[in-house]
């Protein structure tokens, strides 16, 4: 369970995330469901708000966990829990959507 | 077509060798284009030569669908090697998927096939456990088959991804154990070239070898014009001291000196490949006796050509036969050769009628 | 100049010695066979369209033959071929017209992948196209052919073709292929009804053709915007219902519907994208021809504020 409180969490031991940047090119946002083309892989997925939101964060930026627990509470697209995230971000591993980042 | 052979006399060919007569092409020749395109599904490349120039709207529409077929598999391609890169530390890619990797125009609108890669024999067990564990399975169940793959032939049986359902070739060697060829592999593993973190290719000389081997030591040779095309290409694109200089003495040193005495002598043929004087006249030491090269010389373009007639058909036929045979006498030197031939003829024909 | 400008016996004779060349929709075909049945039928079903210039190339060679040796005879059987290439086994020798039909469906799906190709008649009205996927006894060409004879111009039966991301399909009307009840549904509804020979298949059913109003094939090339996807399913007694789809899920199911929606990657996504942008998308379930046709007008009668 992500932490949180403003203490300094260990963010050694958290795995920084980075998406594709050419996921940016194809998307279409239609009412709350949002169609992403990925080229790499042809593959088209089908996201909700914040699984789509959470991918573009990644395609700007590498970040772990906790910095899009923070974030996605700083900007209010709800409160999700650490788990939560990190089970997105297995989901999107999987797809290849996502990668490590160095 | 007659007898002899003129690749003039096929307008695929003349088109392959100049692009720009491209202009002269009369409406019966240009359709005959596209049917030798669709056959031989050269129509991606065709495309990437002609684009730039005037065509008529039917064979502008063909070809460049045709690219977008072949261009589907080079970008299905790319994916595969990158989720290999994810489970597999260290491997050759081979072939169309080299081709890919390194950015080599000669990929674009290039249909793929599948997915060739190699790793040295003493790895072979690790990478297939690796392999099956990460969704990719056999696809021979055939008992007698996954011996015949195991114990006669370079390659592990096919695996296919339970998921993404592409097809995967797990190969130790360039050419078959059983056959005549005896090549030893670890000149061509410590000549092998990074292309990104993970993945190697072949050396430019052994890159052309194996081109060569793969026309006409491995397997049926028949439909292979598009082979003969990638290795014109590369004859092309390595075209320096360097690689002429080192191309024979690495061909002879590793006991292939026979497929690239034909593989610059086809090229040369059928696709107007430049090739220097002087390796031409070191490859002599690797000419055939004469019989068996004047057989080749009818053969082999008989067997890459699409036939325009009746006539040639039946010549194809048989030449490809007589190539496949010959193919299977290289491959199975020690092993009794009719009855597999008989079994795997028997498939083919039954598989064709069942066609629908 | 088009093909009914030419006697029967100028057909026949073309198609047995040289070719029959034909523009049918976007394609450029050539046609060759051998029987005086078939050179009739095609005569009469695509008498509209417009013969290929001198010198034209055509990107479809096709011939439809029969074979040599005893099937020539015996249990006559007619060979559908794309230059030397055999997609299919043999027919029986009097379904020469609808294996046409059928190979060159293939031709098509098989080949033209410089479109996003939907599997879906095609209709239109005021400017926009309706556009009806296909399952098997979906019901989509007995809808399709009841809506043309109800007035709409007739882009295809069988395929949508997405050129360009801006939206609009591609016309290639040509002859609706119907089964069995179709047939006789199709008759009932309309006598103006312009229907090619039956062909007695007991494998698979009767078939007809309803030849395209001359009308839609002189419009052949005019594209036009998609306002609709409705995918039918004909359900033997079930209410009628006409059920709007979240654009999303609308895409995923035309996207299921099309025949190289993968194959054309970022494009394909693109081009189907954009035709989802600018309609609605429903489903239908039917049971009633009728009542569907009602259902449909109901959906793309034009609304005054247009």
């Amino acid at each position: 369970m992500a932490s949180l409180s403003s203490a300094p969490t260990t963010k050694d031991a958290e795995t920084y995330w980075s998406a594709d940047a050419d996921l940016r090119r194809h998307w279409r946002v239609w009412d709350d469901e949002v169609m992403v083309f990925h080229p790499k892989s042809g593959e088209t997925h089908c996201l909700n708000p914040l699984a789509a939101h959470v991918l573009q964060l990644l395609t700007v930026r590498a970040m772990t966990t906790s910095e899009l627990v923070d974030r996605l509470r700083a900007e209010s697209m709800g409160q999700p829990t650490g788990q939560e995230i990190d089970s997105l971000l297995r989901q999107f591993d999987e797809l290849g959507l996502i990668s490590p980042s160095t | 077509m007659s007898a002899r052979f003129t690749p003039d006399g096929v307008v695929l060919l003349r088109l392959l060798r100049s692009p720009e007569t491209a202009r002269e092409l009369s409406c019966r020749e240009w359709e005959d284009v596209l049917w030798q395109a669709r056959v031989t599904r050269l129509g991606g490349r065709l495309w990437h030569q002609l684009r730039n120039q005037a065509l008529p709207p039917a064979v502008r529409r063909r070809l460049s669908a045709a690219f977008v077929e072949g261009e589907y598999e080079r970008r299905q391609m790319l994916w595969e090697i990158d989720r290999l890169q994810a489970i597999l530390a260290d491997f050759i890619v081979l072939k169309g998927g080299a081709y890919a990797a390194a950015g080599f125009d000669l990929a674009l609108g290039r249909p793929a096939g599948d997915l060739d890669i190699m790793v040295p024999f003493e790895w072979l067990g690790e990478t297939e456990r690796k392999l099956l564990e990460r969704g990719w399975e056999h696809v021979i169940i055939d008992e007698y088959d996954q011996r015949y793959y195991r114990r006669w032939m370079h390659e592990l049986p096919p695996l296919r991804h339970r998921e993404r359902a592409t097809d995967l070739d797990l190969h130790h060697a360039i050419a078959p154990r059983s056959s005549r060829l005896r090549v030893a592999m670890a000149p061509i593993f410590s000549a092998a070239v990074p292309i990104r973190s993970g993945v190697r290719m072949l050396s430019p000389p052994d890159l052309v070898l194996h081109s060569a081997v793969h026309l006409f030591h491995d397997g049926e040779v028949a439909g292979s014009l598009r082979d003969l095309v990638d290795l014109d290409w590369l004859l092309r694109r390595f075209d320096n001291h360097e690689f002429w200089h080192a191309l024979v003495p690495r061909a002879i040193g590793l006991g292939l000196g026979r497929p690239l005495y034909y593989g610059l002598r086809y090229a040369r043929r059928i696709l107007a490949t430049p090739i220097p004087d002087a390796v031409l006249r070191a490859s002599e030491v690797m000419r055939p006796p004469a019989p068996v090269l004047a057989f080749m010389d009818f053969a082999v373009p008989h067997a890459l050509i699409p036939a325009t007639s009746g006539i040639t058909r039946l010549a194809a036929r048989f030449s490809w036969f007589c190539l496949y045979v010959r193919s299977h006498w290289l491959r199975m030197s020690t092993l009794p050769l009719l009855g597999h031939l008989t079994r795997k003829l028997a498939r083919r024909w039954r598989s064709r009628s069942a066609e629908a | 100049m088009k093909l009914g400008a030419l006697s029967l016996d100028q057909v026949r004779s073309q198609l047995r010695h040289a070719s029959v060349r034909l523009r049918v929709g976007p394609f450029a075909i050539a046609v060759s066979a051998d029987d005086p049945d078939f050179a009739a039928t095609l005569h009469f079903l695509y008498q509209d369209f417009p013969l290929l210039k001198d010198e034209e190339p055509a990107e479809f060679r096709i011939r439809v033959d029969y074979p040599h040796g005893l099937r020539r005879w015996w249990r006559r059987q007619v060979r559908f071929f794309l230059d030397d290439t055999e997609p299919f086994e043999p027919f029986p020798s009097n379904l020469a017209m609808p294996f046409f039909e059928w190979g060159l469906n293939w031709c098509i799906y098989e080949h033209a992948h410089e479109f996003l190709i939907v599997h879906a008649a095609v209709v239109e009205r005021n400017g926009r196209a309706l556009v009806l996927p296909a399952e098997p006894g979906s019901g989509k060409s007995t809808l399709c052919a009841a809506l043309v004879l109800e007035g709409w111009r007739l882009l295809s039966d069988e395929f949508a073709l997405i050129a360009a991301p801006d939206g609009r399909v591609l016309s290639i009307p040509r002859p609706i292929g119907l089964k069995e009840r179709s047939i006789g549904i199709i008759r009932a509804l309309s006598d103006t009804a312009e229907l090619g020979p039956t062909f007695v298949d007991t494998r698979k059913g009767d078939v007809a053709h309803l030849r395209p109003p001359g009308g839609s094939v002189r419009s052949a090339s005019e594209s036009a915007m998609v306002g609709w996807i409705v995918f039918p399913s004909y359900l033997a007694g079930a209410e009628n219902r006409l059920e709007p789809l979240s654009k999303a899920a609308g895409f995923a199911k035309a996207s299921d519907d099309c025949f190289n929606y993968e194959l054309l990657g970022a494009t394909g996504f693109e081009f189907l994208a954009s035709v989802i942008d600018n309609c609605e998308c429903f489903d239908l379930t039917f049971s009633n021809l009728r009542a569907a046709i009602d259902l449909i007008d109901s959906i793309t009668a034009p609304r005054s504020a247009e």
